[in-house]
């Protein structure tokens, strides 16, 4: 009896080697202008970068691995006016893993927020934290780290991809893409429900806070779909929606980017990268700039780049 | 000098291997010699482009008629795929066994998945079969078949020709299938006729009779093998698939249902229904200068199924060639293999046709012009999710052709792989994505 799925792997993977067919789509810094950011000027090998102007500066919130396993800590990079690493220190931030960090303006100062997981690995726990930075001699301190008492911010679930942001004044959280809180002193005041846009790239997911675009909002979001043929199962997308600044009003048509198989990292060096996971694209942050918008995305969990948006490739 | 073709019978052996000497015989210029025992001899009357030799021994006595041909032939093909099996081994197996391909342990066998496609490639013509060269007897006597036609009397109804007594593949189910196919039919607007009830003077003035025939209905015997003469003649072939698959017929393009015999019990209402539910005129085949659209999937679904016939309208004429369980002789653990899937198509499509490879529960939104492919999307009552998987692929026969070569001999399974593949290819020379092209429902 043939062994059907092992006979198509074998002649399939024997095709696109003979091909050099090594991805779906070009890498992510290929498929929009972009660049990475210079990996070797931050933390090994770090990813899933969040960018903030304040104060005429640039920052860059990353993760990345400080020993060989899955946990992560934070780091913050400040990038001069061609986005290249000009300081790079470590953000203070307590908890077994700290992940996916997201910069955000509130009361004119930078905020983050992130994910902390802790728990032995396959049954893991998320919550999601935020604080004001604040920056010392040789580091930033994350004041407050609190943790917004909602849902499952717990330790009794997977909490994560809130977007923090401010309007109208207020410390507002997108928490899942059909629900915004209103945060006072750390309680939830308020719930807004609003209509989930219609993505059809699997469940809208984080993404950057939403920014003003004249008399509009624009944030970017993640997505995935887990359609893809094994090993790797999954690809991430990224797409846009125009909202106000709750519920979205317009949704790109289709990705603006799409995870790739390949990346700015050279082949030989990748092998070496044990985290490295094929597909991922993570939009972190953005800012706006001359004719569109910089958008920072980790790639690959294993460097970050940043490409530039304009209106016409939102796709809306 | 052209060799002698050895093929000592049956009628339905002798006239399945006819396509391929026509062939031969324009190659050569002259009229191919075959040898065929002396009761099935007559049959080869009805053709000018071959000349018979006749064997006055069993037909089953392949090594005696080897050895008096010895006699007088320098170059002997044996393209018999009945006999004792040493024989068939050292004559016919052995020598069509390709070059470069180990050879078993236990000795050359058939390498095809069907006898009739092994009688092919015993000649040499294995590749010819996708180009369908017909099959003709081009010394046919009307009156003769007139005569059959007014003894039948068949003037002013429905024909409906029925053959379930295969004597070398024997059917069992003959009688349900009689009962199932007279039970509820108008006897005023149908004639079932039982061709083993009728008597030609020569087999092939059945052909009148086929030509006049809304459909055909057989079990692997002679029959089924002449209704390939007649194309547009929908055809409900039931084959034989015991000791193994190789033993039945092949599927050719005018099967609208091509059922093996195990599989009968599960689909015989099936095959009784196809008697009407095909075109009324016929098997429609693709034309040059045409857009037929020829689809090709797998398996059956009738939402699927309506939905194509509304996209497709009246402007475009289509065909839809359904890969149904068993109708490939090559198994892939219970799939079909790709290739003998497209070239299911190709039996039915011209050059510029496109073909159209999609999944039975897929509706098409957007007509393929050229080269493409679409990803899934699935409608549910939430909105559509998009898959990477592609579950539409569209391309001209003339493009399957130029690289048929490069595509690896995949099984057409529920994993991506063929079809990812499949898409590269089309990317590589010059496809392009047709967004939304296709859908199915959540």
């Amino acid at each position: 009896m043939v062994d059907r799925v092992a006979h198509n792997s074998s002649l399939y993977a024997a095709f696109m080697r003979a091909r050099g067919v090594e991805s779906l789509r070009p890498p992510i810094h290929k498929q929009l202008p972009g660049f990475a950011v210079n990996r070797h000027s931050l933390r090994k090998n770090g990813y899933n970068g969040s960018i903030l102007v304040h104060g005429g500066r640039t920052l860059m919130a990353y993760r990345y691995h400080p020993g060989s396993g899955p946990q992560t800590k934070l780091a913050l990079a400040e990038l001069d006016s061609l986005y290249r690493v000009v300081k790079d220190r470590d953000v203070d931030a307590a908890g077994a893993s700290v992940e996916d960090p997201r910069l955000f303006l509130y009361r004119g100062a930078p905020w983050i927020s992130y994910t902390v997981s802790s728990g032995p690995v396959g049954a893991w726990k998320c919550v999601v934290r935020y604080g004001r930075l604040v920056e010392t001699d040789n580091r930033w301190v994350v004041e407050g780290q609190y943790l917004l008492p909602y849902g499952k911010n717990d330790e009794t679930g997977l909490e994560k991809n809130w977007v923090f942001f401010e309007h109208d004044g207020k410390l507002r959280v997108i928490y899942d893409h059909g629900t915004v809180l209103t945060v006072e002193d750390n309680v939830v005041t308020e719930q807004n429900h609003v209509m989930p846009a219609r993505w059809n790239w699997g469940t809208i997911r984080g993404g950057s806070g939403p920014m003003k675009w004249g008399d509009r909002w624009i944030r970017f979001f993640h997505s995935r779909v887990d359609t893809e043929p094994r090993p790797i199962v999954w690809r991430y997308f990224v797409g846009a929606m125009v909202c106000d600044p709750y519920e979205a009003t317009q949704v790109s048509r289709k990705p603006i980017l799409w995870g790739s198989e390949v990346d700015a990292v050279e082949v030989e060096e990748r092998r070496e990268i044990f985290h490295h996971k094929q597909n991922v694209v993570f939009p972190g942050g953005a800012i706006a700039v001359d004719g569109g918008w910089l958008l920072s995305v980790g790639v690959n969990d294993c460097h970050n780049v940043l490409v530039k948006v304009t209106e016409k490739d939102l796709n809306l | 000098m052209t060799p002698l073709v050895i093929n000592l019978g049956k009628t339905g052996d002798i006239v399945s291997l006819l396509p391929p000497l026509r062939v031969m015989a324009t190659e050569a210029g002259e009229r191919i010699k075959v040898m065929v025992a002396k009761k099935y001899a007559s049959v080869l009357e009805g053709c000018s482009y071959v000349d018979p030799v006749v064997w006055n021994g069993d037909w089953l006595d392949l090594r005696g008629a080897y050895d008096e041909a010895r006699k007088s032939f320098d170059q002997i093909i044996v393209a018999q795929q009945a006999g004792p099996a040493a024989d068939m081994r050292e004559l016919s197996h052995g020598p069509a066994w390709p070059k470069g391909v180990p050879v078993p342990k236990e000795g050359a066998h058939a390498f095809e998945d069907s006898f009739v496609k092994q009688a092919w490639r015993c000649l040499g013509k294995q590749a010819l079969r996708r180009q369908m060269p017909p099959m003709v007897f081009d010394r046919r006597d009307p009156a003769r078949e007139a005569a059959l036609l007014e003894k039948l009397g068949v003037a002013k109804k429905k024909v409906l020709l029925v053959s379930c007594g295969g004597q070398t593949s024997p059917f069992k189910y003959k009688e349900l299938l009689m009962h199932l196919l007279t039970v509820d039919r108008d006897g005023r607007q149908w004639k079932v006729i039982d061709l083993d009830e009728v008597e030609a003077e020569r087999f092939y003035d059945l052909l009148g009779l086929f030509e006049r025939a809304k459909c055909l209905v057989a079990v692997d015997s002679a029959p089924l093998h002449l209704a390939r003469a007649v194309p547009t003649l929908p055809v409900v072939a039931i084959v034989q698939d015991q000791p193994t698959a190789w033993h039945g017929s092949p599927w050719q393009p005018n099967h609208v249902v091509h059922c093996r015999y195990g599989d009968f019990p599960e689909r015989a209402l099936e095959c009784v229904r196809a008697v009407e539910g095909h075109s009324a005129n016929g098997i429609r085949l693709g034309r040059n200068g045409g857009r037929a659209f020829i689809l090709v999937y797998h398996g059956r679904n009738p939402v699927a199924q309506v939905e194509r016939q509304q996209w497709t309208g009246n402007h475009l004429d289509w065909v839809e060639t359904e890969c149904q369980k068993g109708s490939l002789g090559r198994d892939g653990g219970g799939f079909p293999f790709l290739k003998d899937v497209i070239g299911m198509a190709t039996m039915r499509a011209a050059m510029n046709d496109m073909i159209v490879l999609t999944r039975s529960d897929t509706c098409l939104a957007r007509v393929p012009e050229g080269p493409c492919w679409s990803f899934r999307t699935t409608r549910t009552a939430n909105g559509e999710n998009w898959a990477g998987i592609v579950d539409m692929m569209a391309f001209p026969r003339s493009w399957y052709e130029a690289n048929l070569a490069h595509i690896p001999d995949f099984i057409m399974g529920p994993d991506s792989f063929w079809s990812r593949a499949m898409m590269e290819l089309l990317k590589a020379t010059g496809g392009v994505e047709l967004e939304g092209g296709c859908f199915n429902h959540g």
